[in-house]
């Protein structure tokens, strides 16, 4: 309004501007809305069964057997940390080890390839995880672990998610590594510090907040991952005995509800309870965050150089003396004590013994080595650790592309599949996959690019964006299984659309939609004012300075971001699988409120339910995996063109 | 306070968009025919629906579940066409509804398949029984090798395993270590790729990979099942009041006729 | 005097010649660093002086792309020889650089760093170096009560100093200052200079100033630089009083072009 006032001399320019303003924050706020009806509808669907089963006795109940009316989810909520916990202590030491090797190892001219190849991980879609899971990791431990008289286990689980938390860990962490001033290291290096002592002793500390915020993310991913555990893990709902037998089958809740919720019956008790188990999977992953962020705030207090830091560093760190004192005493013991106990359960109580001796006698040994030396060993171990992370996925894409490239054929591309998927193409997969992209992008890129645009250019601080901001920042971190469900109790059942491709391209819009919000607000923030202002002193409105000199600088930006997380939908499984996708068709619909085949679907389906169609799983993978990442290739080169092309 | 005013307007616009857009499909004035009961039926029911759907124009189904119980008296007291049950209807229940027509539409059969270590190739009612329940956890203590029993089951809402649950299980718990798939096809593939497992699958799965064991010494084959010789078998059935007529006759005819009946062995069902 | 010089000259550069890639930032140069006295390099921006200030401790070395002939001798050993272990010459030759760079981390920890990188572990030992360090410093008065604080919550002089105390605490005999005074105000340079005054009676210091009021007025030698050559070097009063090139001249008298 006093807006309007202020400008009345020039009466056209309220009603478009204003209009476009209110309509932009109606888009934005699209994104609350979305957060509401998903928490709404996990929270009222899940109210039966905990008024049935009793809040308490469901999260503490040992047994889940439904067909028992038995609704206990504590092996659940416990295999999901131990499953998250176990991928952790994989993906960190190769995580963090790789970091440090492609930022203060590797030569300049190697960093530039060794970053995009890990990458290349995170663009495997996790269903393509799973089946090499299934393919490869499940007879490899049934057949050389001791001890395993199964392959789908704990381990299988930890090691998929290991290697899916893989590609945030170690690039989230380069980026920490890479910004630690150059200063720092010239300082440490001044001293007569070796590179080596400089990275471990200055680097890492200064980084530790990127650092956890990798680990985190990672964190975060594993505990969300749907259908590389499903296929892996065995799906028992017991906790491990003793608690660290790896080899103990063990299942998640996103396991459960990806198992569970196709079959059941809508309404029942088992229904319900399949949503409160949702909803604690929602509880687990926001704790995270909230947990992350506050480390990162206190990590950034302590080790921080921002100028709101530097305020509060004046005041005294709290540390008591005797942990000063005796904090590298406490940690050593700790170490030794876990150590000997993860050897000793894995290898029995003699060569336990040894083991532990063997290793803290090489962990002496090393330290005792002149600082030289010393970094010669570590470099080397980092190499090591580098080499495994591409070993790892040069296997995983080799076994794949050897085994699926000869199946590739016209009729494989062209065919609808024949004999339940035993023979025949994948022609309606195809198709299918591509119009859940162009769907999904016809939904997600205009309500987040308006978004998107609403935060960077036209809102201020206020509670309201506040609110706006945390709920996307909520949506972001949201499991797919989540959507999954949340657009089958709301699309399919509560507003009638049924599984039918609508309703997919909807789940899978609002999965990717707070990717696109977030990346077209830091592009719109990336363009200098001093365009802007040019554009607005020559007498042009906001929304045209917006439309002709904003939109367009930073239209890069916008669509990487936007080819990436179109990237994600197209690999994704969970979301899909209860709400647009059938296993088989003998002919496509044509209509929005029809069902479609998808890729990863069908690989998932030709896996779990096929099991003599190897030559179609595989060929399924492929294609999958070469569509994703030729979406992914897209992107980067895109990234590459206009970076040549725009300098600010 | 303008973007909380503005989040509630986006709320109801998209609400009532959508309802729209997903009411828009039934609007059009169609004869419905409301089928209830058995979850094990659903999923099938849902496939003949889809098909019938495609074939036939004037007619629209709308399926809930709720259990062969509820398929039963629903259509004894007329709140739905068609009642779905996955087993016969007992004698109480016939002198209770003499009205009832049930209709066999399918037959649900499931065999046991061992690992090839196992060194098993029969087995009792009682054996498997304890096998899942946890009673017996070697091979050697049902007669096969000494080697750990590895066993497998299915997920909680699946109709296979409910089957198997019914018939065999009758009332013992199943044991919580028993690792658990979400499929015939993923059954199948484990137990083939751990010599020393135990799991249960379809009929419409068994082939020449496959060790099925005899259970009480009869075969799992389509004729056993078909002769109700084989115990772990049940007949899916529909349910009418009187005589199936009009709509609801001609759906079931269609269940009935060999394009029905193929769906029936899509879903790893056994056709009559 | 003249005779004293080749007696106390602690390091001597001899023919250095750098090149970064394919442009060459050094020729020639050749000049000594004397004993316990205070040398100033002097010259305008990009003249190559922070360059040769940095070749005498090696911290070229981690720039890829930087290829150097020519020797620097230190004590009569050559820095450049193949079997130069670097990081001794390093802790020898401490660095202060142009921006205080303190680690983010305590105080004591920033000051012990350097220490146990070289082996020392007794904590009493620890706290002793930290004091003195401190104190050599001038600031020990000023943080003794926080020396648990991020070491990032000082003001800017002060950081300065903490980082002149950190290069003293692994006991250098030469010191290399770049620039240390440009990112402070003029009473946080006074005491940087003060303190560059007391040091040398313990330490050889280099220092790489702009200002050239500061070089006359803390330092006892002086070697002006341009386009990558040093054009003149010797006693500070001469240099300052009666250049023998012109274009030392002209630069100390401020009209250069």
């Amino acid at each position: 309004m006093e807006k309007a006032d202020r400008v009345n001399f020039m009466k056209r320019s309220f009603d478009k501007d204003d209009l476009i303003r209110l309509g932009l924050m109606a888009v934005a706020s699209a994104a609350v809305v979305i957060v509401l009806f998903i928490f709404a509808f996990i929270i009222s669907n899940s109210l039966d069964s905990v008024r049935e089963v009793g809040l308490w006795d469901f999260i503490s109940g040992s047994i889940w057997r439904p067909s028992g009316g038995e609704f206990g989810a504590f092996p659940l909520i416990s295999g999901t940390l131990l499953v998250t916990l176990g991928a952790l202590m994989f993906a960190l030491p190769l995580g963090l080890g790789a970091a440090i090797f492609i930022s203060e190892i590797a030569p300049a001219r190697y960093r530039n390839i060794l970053k995009p190849i890990c990458e290349v991980f995170s663009g495997i879609p996790s269903v393509v995880y799973g089946f090499f899971g299934l393919m490869v990791v499940v007879p490899f431990i049934l057949n050389n672990m001791p001890g395993a008289t199964q392959g789908e286990s704990w381990l299988a689980g930890s090691f998929m998610l290991g290697i899916m938390a893989l590609p945030t860990i170690i690039t989230v962490s380069e980026d920490a590594l890479n910004a630690v001033p150059r200063s720092y290291r010239e300082a440490s290096l001044a001293m007569g510090a070796t590179r080596w002592e400089t990275t471990i002793k200055v680097v890492v500390p200064a980084a530790v907040s990127g650092i956890t915020a990798a680990i985190i993310l990672g964190m975060g991913r594993a505990i969300g991952e749907t259908m590389a555990v499903l296929m892996v893990t065995g799906n028992a709902a017991i906790v491990p005995e003793p608690i660290w037998n790896m080899l103990s089958p063990v299942r998640t809740l996103t396991a459960t509800l990806a198992m569970e919720m196709s079959y059941v019956a809508v309404g029942s008790t088992h229904y319900s309870a399949l949503f409160f188990l949702a909803l604690l999977l929602l509880f687990i992953v926001l704790l995270v965050n909230f947990l992350s962020n506050r480390v990162m705030r206190r990590t950034k207090r302590k080790f921080g150089c921002d100028v709101k830091a530097r305020k509060k560093a004046l005041l005294k760190l709290p540390r008591s003396r005797i942990w000063s004192e005796y904090s590298h005493l406490i940690m050593k013991a700790v170490f030794v004590i876990l150590l000997f106990v993860a050897l000793d359960s894995w290898l029995g109580l003699l060569y336990g013994i040894v083991a532990t001796v063997a290793v803290l006698a090489l962990g002496t040994a090393y330290s005792r080595l002149p600082s030289g030396n010393r970094q010669t060993v570590s470099y080397f171990m980092m190499a090591t650790v580098m080499a495994t992370v591409i070993l790892l996925l040069v296997l995983i894409l080799g076994h794949i592309f050897m085994r699926g490239l000869p199946v590739l054929s016209i009729d494989f591309l062209t065919q609808y599949p024949r004999n339940a998927g035993l023979s025949g193409g994948i022609y309606p997969a195809i198709v299918g996959t591509l119009k859940l992209i162009v769907g999904t992008m016809a939904i997600a890129l205009p309500l987040g690019i308006g978004a998107g645009v609403y935060l960077g250019e036209y809102s201020r601080d206020s509670r309201g964006t506040r609110l706006l901001r945390a709920g996307i920042e909520n949506l972001n971190g949201t499991p797919s299984i989540v959507f999954g469900l949340f657009g089958f109790a709301a699309f399919v059942i509560y507003f009638g659309m049924g599984y039918s491709l609508i309703a997919g391209c909807l789940t899978l819009a609002f999965l990717i939609l707070p990717v696109i919000i977030r990346t077209t607000e830091e592009a719109v923030k990336t363009v200098p004012p001093e365009l802007k202002e040019a554009s607005l002193a020559l007498g042009a409105s906001k929304w045209e300075t917006v439309t002709k000199v904003v939109l367009p600088t930073a239209f890069p930006g916008i669509i990487t971001g936007s080819i990436l997380a179109i990237g994600r939908a197209a690999g994704e499984t969970a979301p899909i699988m209860f709400t647009a996708v059938v296993a088989y068709q003998t002919r496509m619909g044509s209509s929005l409120m029809d069902p479609v085949m998808a890729l990863p679907y069908h690989l998932y389906y030709l896996a779990t339910n096929v099991p003599n169609a190897q030559d179609q799983q595989y060929g399924t993978a492929v294609v999958l995996l070469l569509i994703v990442m030729s979406i992914f290739l897209a992107a980067s080169l895109l990234r590459q063109y206009y970076s040549k092309k725009f300098k600010w | 306070m303008s973007i909380i005013l503005a989040i509630a307007i986006t709320a109801v616009v998209c609400i009532g968009g959508m309802s729209v857009l997903g009411g828009g499909s039934s609007e059009a004035s169609e004869t419905e025919l409301s089928v209830t009961g058995s979850t094990t039926v659903q999923p099938l029911m849902s496939l003949f629906k889809e098909n019938f759907e495609n074939v036939t124009v004037g007619v629209s189904i709308s399926i809930t579940g709720g259990g062969s119980g509820q398929g039963i008296s629903s259509a004894a007291q007329g709140t739905a066409d068609i009642g779905m049950a996955s087993r016969a209807l007992k004698s109480s229940e016939k002198t209770q509804y003499p009205d009832l027509v049930e209709t066999r539409i399918a037959n649900d059969g499931v065999a046991v398949i061992v690992g090839s270590n196992a060194g098993v190739t029969a087995l009792t009612m009682e054996q498997i029984r304890g096998v899942y329940n946890g009673t017996y956890t070697n091979w050697n203590q049902v007669g096969g090798n000494d080697a750990t029993i590895v066993v497998y089951n299915r997920e909680a809402s699946s109709g296979t395993r409910d089957c198997f649950e019914s018939v065999v299980m009758s009332g013992s718990n199943f044991v919580l270590t028993a690792n658990e798939v979400a499929s015939n096809g993923a059954m199948k593939t484990s137990v083939a790729n751990n010599q020393n497992s135990i799991g249960y699958v379809g009929l419409g799965y068994l082939d020449a990979t496959t060790n099925e064991v005899t259970v009480d010494g009869v075969a799992p084959t389509v004729q056993n099942v078909t002769d109700e010789v084989y115990p772990i078998a049940r007949g899916l059935f529909l349910l009418t009041d009187g005589a199936p007529t009009g709509w609801a006759g001609a759906f079931i005819n269609w269940i009935l006729s060999p394009s029905g009946q193929e769906m029936v062995a899509e879903k790893g069902f056994v056709p009559l | 005097m003249v005779n004293e010089m080749s007696n106390d000259t602690l390091i001597d550069i001899k023919g250095l010649n750098l090149w970064y890639g394919q442009s060459q930032a050094l020729y020639d140069v050749s000049m000594p660093v004397h004993k316990n006295k205070i040398t100033a390099l002097i010259g305008p921006s990009g003249c190559g002086k922070s360059t040769l200030l940095r070749t005498i401790n090696r911290m070229n070395d981690i720039i890829d792309s930087c290829r150097i002939e020519g020797d620097i001798n230190y004590n009569g050993n050559n820095i450049y020889a193949p079997a130069c272990n670097v990081m001794s010459v390093r802790k020898r030759i401490g660095m202060i650089f142009q921006k205080p760079n303190p680690f983010p981390m305590s105080i004591y920890d920033n000051i012990t760093y350097g220490p146990k990188i070289h082996g020392v572990r007794k904590k009493e030992e620890l706290d002793r170096i930290v004091e003195d360090c401190l104190k050599q410093a001038v600031l020990w008065e000023e943080v003794k009560d926080r020396l648990e604080d991020s070491a990032m919550g000082l003001s800017g002089g002060q950081q300065q100093r903490l980082c002149i105390a950190r290069a003293l605490s692994v006991s250098p005999e030469v010191i290399l200052m770049d620039e240390p005074t440009s990112a402070l105000d003029p009473i946080a340079t006074a005491k940087i200079e003060d303190l560059a005054q007391q040091l040398k009676e313990k330490y050889t210091v280099v220092i790489v100033t702009h200002n050239m009021q500061q070089a006359s007025r803390i330092s006892d030698y002086t070697g002006f630089m341009y386009m990558g050559k040093l054009v003149e070097f010797g006693e500070t009063d001469d240099i300052f009083t009666r250049p023998t090139q012109e274009l030392t001249e002209r630069y100390i008298t401020g009209r250069f072009g």
